[in-house]
Order: structure tokens, then sequence, then C-alpha cells
């Protein structure tokens, strides 16, 4: 659904984002995208939306060129920012002003998000709290059914309740033909949902792969004693909670505030590990999931059927 | 749903259909929720499903059948307890070395029995 | 082709923009009659007669894009309006019909209708306004030369509106605000004196310093298609193309 060859990104003439990135992204899943303060989420997601044009290589997203601004690309996402436009519009009127543009908007769907997060309808935006603007655009965001959806901190300013009621409408919205990619620091609000989870750093990506690759090469839990081999230790009742390599094959569970961390700490190895090292590239969600549950027969057979042609 | 922070979430899955059907919820060829509706029932990805479900498939405990989805297996309470007495039996080491550290012997525990 | 321009597309954007500035269609059609009204109160029936209106509809035309296009750059505003499904061609399309053509067709059917209505009031027929003038070659002395409709009023004041409809896409700063309040007034001094295509300036200072007649008419032909068709084509083509590579 996305792919991303090469491609580089400057702010003016000496600001560098990004350096020859390469990344694919697919459908079927809800990508995390994690990283510092300043090391370009938000310009990724507004490459992706063709808000921002790459200074080199390529984008292309749902086989389009997002610079190039096309009626079938834009309608077939959406891009909801961190700062969300205060209008003075009731979400009836805005639903009615701006849903004609999006081919597969479903009314019911919005007004079931209005009713879930107790929005009035007719209630201007400009006149609403800012936690119910973010919720009521949210609610315009998901009804869109764009097969691409970007959040930029979407639980920002939500109260608790709000989140889980989120976890739960953006959960139901997934399907297999749709990828979410939420940029997020809140990322307590949105474990066990994203996956995969994309690492961003100044310049280049640390991370970009599914939970269960992650905790196949590294380990999370608590030691009793520290050791140099750890890549990331917090002090805690019992010893340590520590990031280490799975050397005992042990799956475990991911934290993600200790993977994130890990990962600032050792970049370069990061970079080794998940990046650069071969991989099978992954495929859609749709196709993973046949592959896997089809057994390894099936999967020879196709391999073979393959050669053959 | 709230997960423990100990087990990777995709095991604590396969443990949660395991219990369901050592408690006879769900019976022998019974169909299963499809990954995605388990996902969202549970709020957690649906590759985390699938793992679990492949989990579950590979101890026999449930079954695919194209165009249908997942079913529980034929006898599947007798694999779903094997399968979680092999998961309670890892957790013995750790369990046994605290014993020890406090002191505990075993004759202590026949009192919970 | 239908892909790219779909008229169903462009007439929602086009109910959005009404819907959105509605409030500034407002207030200019009560500038207009406001003087109107006024001028008939202070002038009686000559007062009336007058208000012609041409030079307060070409000025508030002119004026229109900078008072509604002002959010063109706002970081969200404008980021919105970039991802709305539309294509660039029918964006700017919908801009176009809406500054250079509804809006002034609006206006001068709004202003004719109230000289009808106040010549009815009245019963001085007279005061009824001939908008039709507007839409036909402004001057004879353009003989052979002339270029029928792009010599009318109504053409030369959407060409010069080209310009506005350029610069909202090029400066975002306060400065060029204020800028654009003087060359506004200047300009509107300049209308309500005459004419202010460069052509006549020229055409002027020509006779007077007298140049050779074949080759200043040639010349000031030249600068006449300039002005009149190749500069406000040049400047929508331009306009247009700055929008298509806005980023935010």
């Amino acid at each position: 659904m996305i792919t991303i060859k090469n491609m580089s990104f400057r702010y003016g003439k000496h600001r560098m984002v990004f350096d020859r990135l390469n990344m694919e992204m697919k459908a079927g899943y809800i990508y995390g995208l994690l990283g510092e303060n300043g090391v370009g989420k938000t310009t990724l997601l507004r490459l992706l939306a063709g808000l921002r044009f790459p200074t080199q290589g390529s984008v292309e997203v749902l086989g389009f060129t997002p610079s190039q601004r096309r009626t079938e690309f834009l309608s077939d996402l959406y891009y909801l920012p961190e700062v969300i436009d205060v209008v003075p519009l009731s979400m009836n009127e805005y639903a009615k002003r701006y849903a004609p543009f999006y081919p597969r908007f479903d009314y019911e769907k919005f007004n079931n998000y209005l009713e879930e997060w107790n929005i009035d309808p007719a209630q201007k935006l400009s006149q609403s709290s800012h936690g119910q603007q973010k919720k009521a655009m949210m609610s315009f965001a998901l009804a869109c059914n764009t097969r691409l959806l970007l959040l930029d901190e979407p639980t920002n300013g939500m109260d608790i309740p709000s989140k889980g009621i989120f976890r739960r409408l953006l959960a139901q919205a997934s399907d297999d033909d749709k990828c979410f990619v939420v940029s997020t620091h809140q990322v307590r609000d949105l474990e066990n949902l994203i996956d995969p989870i994309l690492i961003l750093e100044k310049n280049q990506v640390l991370l970009n792969n599914t939970v269960e690759e992650i905790t196949k090469k590294l380990w999370f839990g608590v030691k009793s004693e520290k050791s140099d081999h750890d890549l990331y230790r917090e002090e805690c009742i019992g010893g340590y909670a520590v990031v280490d390599y799975n050397d005992r094959h042990e799956e475990s569970h991911l934290n993600i505030e200790m993977l994130f961390n890990a990962a600032i700490q050792n970049k370069s190895l990061f970079k080794r590990m998940f990046i650069e090292e071969q991989r099978v590239p992954h495929s859609d969600f749709s196709e993973e999931m046949r592959q896997k549950l089809s057994g390894e027969d099936c999967a020879n057979k196709e391999r073979e059927n393959g050669t053959d042609e | 749903m709230e997960f423990k922070s100990d087990k990777a979430i995709y095991e604590q899955i396969a443990e949660y259909v395991c219990e369901k059907v050592l408690r006879g919820e769900w019976k022998d060829e019974e169909r299963m929720p499809s990954v995605r509706e388990f996902a969202v029932s549970l709020t957690v990805n649906p590759n985390t499903v699938m793992r679990a479900y492949e989990h579950l498939e590979r101890h026999g405990i449930i079954y695919s059948k194209r165009g249908i989805g997942f079913l529980i297996s034929e006898n599947s309470q007798q694999k779903a307890a094997g399968l979680m007495r092999e998961d309670f039996l890892k957790s013995v080491p750790a369990f046994v070395s605290r014993m020890k550290l406090l002191g505990i012997d075993f004759k202590e525990l026949e009192q919970y029995a | 082709m239908n892909n790219i321009i779909s008229l169903r597309r462009v007439g929602l954007l086009l109910g959005n923009e009404f819907r959105k500035n509605g409030k500034t269609y407002i207030i200019f059609i009560s500038i207009l009659a406001g003087m109107y009204i006024l001028a008939g109160i202070f002038g009686g029936i000559v007062g009336l007669k007058s208000i012609t209106g041409t030079q307060y509809i070409a000025a508030l035309t002119v004026l229109l894009p900078f008072v509604i296009y002002k959010d063109l750059f706002h970081p969200v505003k404008g980021l919105n309006a970039t991802l709305l499904p539309a294509s660039n061609e029918e964006k700017y399309l919908t801009a176009f019909l809406q500054c250079a053509v509804i809006f002034p067709l609006g206006m001068i059917f709004g202003f004719w209708l109230l000289t009808l209505l106040s010549a009815l009031l009245t019963g001085h027929n007279e005061l009824i306004w001939n908008a039709g003038i507007l839409f036909v070659d402004r001057d004879n002395s353009y003989g052979s030369f002339s270029l029928g409709f792009f010599d009318s009023w109504f053409w030369q004041i959407v060409a010069c509106q080209s310009f506005s409809l350029w610069a909202v896409h090029f400066f975002k700063t306060k400065k060029f605000w204020r800028a654009v309040l003087t060359w506004f007034s200047v300009c509107f001094v300049l209308l309500t004196i005459g004419s202010i295509t460069a052509f006549r300036i020229i055409m002027w200072q020509n006779d007077g310093m007298g140049f050779d007649f074949a080759g200043t008419t040639r010349f000031a032909h030249i600068l006449h298609i300039f002005f009149s068709i190749l500069l406000p084509i040049g400047l929508w083509a331009w306009g247009y193309c700055k929008m298509k590579k806005q980023q935010f």
C-alpha cells in the first residue's frame, strides 16, 4: 500500500529529516509510529498525504504519487492532524458539507461513533471542549472509511473512558484492505493494538517490524541481576526490568516503552538487527494469514507452482 | 481486556480460549469468532489473535476450515488441559527457586491442597 | 477528463464556498446598497443617477480574493483545503468561477435590481441601470484593433482581479496585506478617475511624442493584447501552478 524508495526530505537547505529512506507499509495492519520529538513523525505522515513533497526519491501510496493530489487518491485517504480546525459548524453541518467528497463515507457509523462518545451532532465545534472536538473529528475520520488513515496523536486530549472507546472503535474499523498509521507518544493508550511498530530516529528508521519479529529477537522481563549484555535496564522491584537479546528463544510480553528506550540507546544495533539484515518482506495481512494458517505444506505447494509458471 | 505483563499476549489469549474450553463454555465443533471479530472484542491487534490461533491450531485445540473459519477440535478439553499443564509447569522453576530463597518446605504446601 | 473535473464536485465546492463566504457577500452588497441609498438620501434623483455602481463593483471585485482567501496558508485550514478530495483543477476552477464570474455577475445583477427598485419607487425609469454596456467593447477609438468582449469593462475588471487571484497564492505576511490595502486604494482612485490600461497611457504618450503612426499603433496593439488578454491568463495560470505546489 505504501512504498518509499530512497526518499530524502529536507526543510530548506540544511535541515535534513530523512536520508535515503526505504520503507514499506502493507494493508490490513495498524502501524504505530514512534519517535522522539522533532524526529519527523508528522513530516512522514505529511509526505504520505502529499502535503509535503520529497526532495529526492519516491513515495508511492495506494498506487499514486501523493504530491499529485489526484482526487481518487485524496478520497481514499484521511489525515487527522494533531491540531484540529475548529470550525463554527455542528457535526451535522460538517458532514453535510464534507462527507459527499468521500465516496465510502458511512453515515450510520458516523452517528454511531458520535453517540458512543456522547457528542451532540447539533452543537458547534467551536463551542465544544478540546476533547469533544477531537472525538468529533475522529468520528468523521473513521466514518470516511478510507483505505489509508493517518492519525497524529489521536488520544491527546481525550479523557480516560474516551481512550477506551477509541481503542475499541479503531479495532472495529480495522480491516484487511485498510492501513492505519498512528503517530503517538502515548504508547500505553495504544498498547496491544499497534502492530507493526515503527521507530523513527533522526534521518533514519530504527525499527519497522511486527511484535512477533521483535519478541523473537528481544526478550522483555525482570531479572534479578544486571549484565553488560542488557540492551536497556531499569531498576524495579525484584531486580531489574530489562530488554535483552532473546537467547533462550522465549517469547515475552513486549513492553513498548522499554522497547523504545532500548532502541534509542542502541540505535545502530537496532538498525542492523531489524532494518538492514536480510528478511523476507511481509505481505498484506490477509495474505499473511492465508499463508500461515494453511500450513507449511500448502506454502510449499504454492512456491512450487510459482516456479512452474 | 486487561493483560498481564509477564507473558506474551498471544499466549494469554490462547490460555483464555483453553479456559473457555475447559469450562465447557466453548464446545467441540463449535465455530470460533473470526480473527478480526475476536481482536475487536479483546481490543488487541489482529496479528496477535492470529498468532494465538496458530498456537492453538498447532496444539490441536482448534482447526481451520476453508470458507467457515476456525472450529474447536474434537477432544479439545483434553488438548487444552495438556497445553495449560505445559504452560503451568513452565512457571514452576521460578516458584521453586523462590521457595528455596524463603526457606519454605514442600511439606508446608500440603495445607493448601 | 471527467475524473479530473466533475461538475458535481465543482458544484459541491462552490456550495461550500458560498456557505463559508456568505457573510462577506452580504457585507459587500450592503456597502454597495448603502452607497446608493445614501446618494439617494443626500442627492435625490440626481444623486441616484450619479452612482453607476461600476466603480464600487470594480473595487469590490478586485478586493474579493484578498478577503476570502486569507487562509490559504493557514497551517490547519490550508491543510484541510488541500486534502479535500477534489482535483487541483476543480479547486482552482471553483476559485475562478466564484471570484471572476459569479461574484461580479451577482453584484451587477444585484445593483441592477436596486436601480430597478428605485425606478419603480420613484417612477423615474431612467434610473434603471443599463448594465448591458459593461459587456461590450468600451471605446470606439480602438477601431479595427478592437478585441470585442476583451475590451469590455467586465473583462477588464476581471483581468485586474487576476492580479489578486495570483497574489493570494504568493504572499502571506502582514506587510503584504498592508501593501494590498494601499494598492487597492490607489486602484480605487484610478478607477473613479478613468481607465487604467497601460495601453491608454502609452497611446497618450506616443501621441505626444509624435512617433511614426504605424509603428506606435502596432506596438500599442501588442501592448493592448498583452495587458488585456495575455497578462490575466498568465497570472491565472501562474497562480494555479503555485497552488498545486503549496506544501504544508
